[in-house]
């Protein structure tokens, strides 16, 4: 009856492991933080994290242990499960709530880098972080009317990676890890799945025993005793400075054959915010590929048609809806940068660090100021 | 689901064996049985339950028919109907783009205008294994050899039995028949135990031994084109000794699960690789499969009672359609073509083999197996033309990691082929200290299968 005690052991220890909590068993804050999400927003309420050896997802994923850039990562969220200190947009109505996925949560920086503080900072005016893992309607009313913002400026962050949904109506049918909040087609808000459901689901999915035995089992596939099958998930390439610098296979495949779509989501998302008494920035974030493309050794030449954003930002100006493309602006950093090896996006991650959200946050401004 | 995933160690083998034992009606068993063949097949698709089902139905009503009716015609009817019906599903979702592939080929290389569709086919897995033990049902009640069953869920249970139905052994009813009879009173001395030996050592071979090289030489193969000669020996050794590791262990899993429920599955694999001759080696390697070709196609066309030539051609025809079992792609014919023309050249050879020395005759007998095997995993005839060439004529290449752990595995495996007893041979009365250190390689393989899962979606990693 070995075989069978074993058996048992096995499963009570991997369900015992499993009251483990999230953040110290993960390498950077995001899948601790999005566990466990049972408020409104996509990650658990009053959540603290504090690292000091967080390093980016990509090196992660790719079990690629030499390109880990080891930094500080603090990440903190409010009792609704955004990405903002306790007690946040209680006190009074902020001026601008940003919201969209990770690159406006903040992925990778800490509290004080990520997007809303950096506005907030240079303006002296309250921001707050509305971010999920994606730009969602049903969130971002949730935000407006629960922060009684008025007058004030919602910061739309949408990423190259994404494609724009056919309809704000089609967002009604999103659920769980898109988003937290559905709106129905008359408006009323509900948070799917309940709370339990979300709870039982997180328990299900992560797994201490199972993240302690793969790391021990990809220590071994380092490329040298066993072959490391994960280093196929990420593209390694080369600066003409000498750095080696991580992506995205899909970047790349976004990057030669871009999408295009043609969608009245924003428009229908701007008529929306207007009738609260606010407005709308969409602000489009180019993928870490298209930023360090240029300076890449050996890359295969620039496609000659439009980028995705290039072409949804045409699309946005024609629709009349406001929209900034920080595609040149991080470009131009890129270039000041690469001689001193200041890059504005990480090494190690898909993301950008925070000299590429002071980039975008600097270029928000500029172009309200326009405005 | 697989034997080696933690759904089914954790939950649904406990909950089946639990089960079954508490119920005491044969009736209720096979029920039980069946249905729990069906929960397991519908993990992978719960759509193509409906297909196995309807072949069983069919070939259920064929078996009523062979006792209700002795008329040689109303007989035959019940042969051919349902074998066409069987092997009409066998041939659409696993051979019906291959067929249109190969119609699409010729029609091109004759330079004649042909549009073949390609149809999004899912192939149901397991296919081969249950369509195969209706066929030898329907056969066998045709010639008497059994007497069909009227008990539906008796049938029902030895089509869909779940250790058996995804990757055999292929079990004809007369192999079971007698302990699906007893199954309410099953006379199998120390069955559990034993058949969690078997059970353990299956998992060992495959999850440590099998899988292990599999790690190492897949990513070795995608270079197929730039493998120096050494790495093209070791991916061919390492592919010989994972693919009878994988089978046989996988079997082994079978006859031990078979044993928790009282049903004695067949042997499958007898130490293939210590056969003297091919003839041998297919009296030893998938026994389950080379008898059923045997006798439900090689006998009826004539077997070897023809004279030479007949008996080169039935040799021949059995051995391109076992190729052509294995898969839908022409490496496959071509190896069933490769082990025909050595079979022919044995029977042609037998009388000066045994003037041979036995090692003499392994040895060589393994290398052809060996080269067999190369035709076998290679994805198109490029890449086994060049796996060979890159064997047998000297060429450098590139180091690939895991070498040294793979030559370490190789040196395990080839001893446990060659010089071990297969698990049927062993007495499954282990001493403590084999049994500690069978339940520590156990271990070490729930380990390794709950490894090796990191996430490939960006946004759940840890």
């Amino acid at each position: 009856m070995l075989i069978p005690s074993i058996i048992f052991s096995f499963f009570l220890l991997n369900v015992a492991m499993r009251s483990i909590p999230p953040r110290w068993m993960a390498f950077h804050a995001w899948e601790a933080a999005t566990l466990y999400a049972t408020a409104e927003g996509d990650f658990a309420p009053n959540f603290h994290y504090a690292n000091d050896h967080a390093f980016g997802d990509l090196a992660n994923m790719g079990n690629l242990r030499s390109f880990r850039k080891y930094r500080r990562e603090v990440f903190t969220t409010d009792e609704f499960g955004f990405r903002n200190p306790p007690g946040s947009g209680i006190s009074k109505p902020p001026e601008f709530i940003v919201v969209g996925d990770s690159y406006a949560a903040g992925s990778g920086v800490s509290d004080r880098e990520t997007l809303s503080v950096q506005l907030s900072d240079l303006t002296g005016k309250p921001a707050y972080n509305g971010a999920t893992y994606r730009g969602h309607w049903a969130t971002t009313k949730f935000l407006i009317d629960r922060l009684r913002m008025r007058n004030g400026l919602i910061v739309w962050e949408f990423s190259e990676r994404w494609l724009v949904p056919e309809s704000v109506r089609s967002e009604t049918r999103i659920h769980s890890r898109n988003a937290r909040l559905n709106a129905s087609e008359d408006g009323e808000l509900s948070i799917v799945p309940g709370k339990y459901r979300q709870w039982a689901d997180d328990f299900l999915a992560y797994s201490p025993l199972d993240i302690l035995i793969d790391r021990v089992l990809r220590r071994a596939q380092n490329g040298v005793w066993l072959p490391n099958p994960s280093s196929r998930a990420v593209v390694v390439d080369r600066l003409t400075n000498g750095d080696a610098m991580l992506f995205l296979p899909d970047e790349l495949e976004g990057f030669y054959h871009p999408h295009y779509e043609n969608s009245a989501y924003f428009s229908e998302v701007n008529a929306l915010i207007r009738e609260t008494g606010n407005e709308l920035l969409v602000v489009l974030v180019p993928d870490k590929y298209n930023i360090y493309h240029a300076p890449l050794q050996g890359a295969a030449p620039a496609p000659s048609s439009q980028s995705h954003l290039d072409h949804l930002e045409q699309d946005l100006i024609r629709s009349n809806v406001p929209v900034l493309n920080l595609t040149s602006a991080l470009r131009l950093q890129a270039a000041k940068g690469l001689q001193n090896k200041e890059y504005d996006y990480f090494i190690d991650d898909t993301h950008w660090n925070q000299l590429g959200i002071q980039v975008a946050a600097n270029e928000i401004l500029r172009y309200k100021k326009i405005q | 689901m697989l034997f080696n995933s933690l759904n089914f160690l954790f939950v649904f083998l406990p909950v089946t064996y639990f089960v079954f034992w508490k119920l005491k009606s044969k009736y209720q068993r096979y029920v039980w049985l069946t249905a729990t063949g069906y929960v397991f097949y519908s993990f992978w698709n719960y759509k193509f339950c409906a297909l196995m089902a309807f072949s069983t139905v069919v070939s259920y009503l064929a078996g009523l028919g062979f006792l209700r009716w002795q008329s040689q015609q109303a007989r035959r009817l019940c042969l051919i109907l349902p074998v066409a019906v069987d092997l009409t599903l066998l041939g659409v979702f696993k051979y019906a783009n291959f067929a249109m592939t190969t119609a699409s080929d010729l029609a091109n290389w004759l330079h004649v205008p042909l549009a073949t569709p390609y149809l999004q086919i899912i192939l149901p897995v397991g296919i081969s294994f249950y369509t195969f033990h209706t066929i030898t049902y329907i056969v066998d009640s045709y010639r008497g050899v059994i007497t069909p069953t009227r008990n539906f869920f008796e049938f029902a249970c030895y089509v869909s039995f779940f250790p058996q139905l995804v990757a055999g052994p292929i079990v004809r009813f007369r192999q079971v028949e007698g302990d699906l009879e007893r199954i309410d009173h099953p006379d199998l001395p120390e069955a559990l135990e034993r058949g969690m030996s078997f059970f353990t050592i299956g998992m060992i071979k495959k999850v440590l031994i099998a899988d292990s090289i599999a790690v190492v030489i897949n990513p070795m193969l995608e270079q197929w084109h730039i493998l120096s000669t050494p790495a093209a020996w070791l991916c061919a050794l390492g592919y010989t000794y994972q693919l009878y590791f994988d089978f046989s262990g996988y079997s082994d899993m079978a006859v031990g699960l078979g044993l928790f429920f009282g049903i004695r599955l067949p042997q499958n694999f007898n130490s293939p690789y210590k056969a003297l001759d091919l003839s041998d080696f297919w009296h030893r390697w998938h026994i389950s499969l080379s008898t059923i070709l045997r006798d439900y196609v090689y006998i009826p066309m004539g077997g070897g009672r023809g004279g030479e030539w007949l008996t080169f051609r039935n040799v021949m025809i059995t051995m391109l359609l076992g190729g052509l079992w294995h898969g839908a792609d022409w490496t496959f014919v071509a190896w069933g073509g490769y082990h025909g023309a050595l079979l022919i050249a044995t029977r042609y050879c037998s009388g000066q083999l045994p003037r041979v020395t036995q090692w003499l005759r392994k040895a060589v007998t393994f290398a052809l197996v060996v080269i067999g095997w190369v035709l076998f995993r290679s994805t198109s005839f490029a890449m086994a033309a060049s796996w060979l060439n890159r064997m047998f004529v000297w060429h450098r290449g590139p180091g690939f990691a895991g070498t040294g752990v793979l030559i370490a595995l190789l040196l395990v495996a080839a001893y446990l082929a060659h010089f071990c007893p297969n698990t049927f041979e062993l007495s499954h009365n282990w001493s403590s200290s084999a049994t500690v250190a069978l339940a520590l390689l156990f271990l070490t393989c729930l380990v390794m299968i709950l490894g090796g899962k990191a996430s490939p979606f960006l946004y759940f990693q840890f």
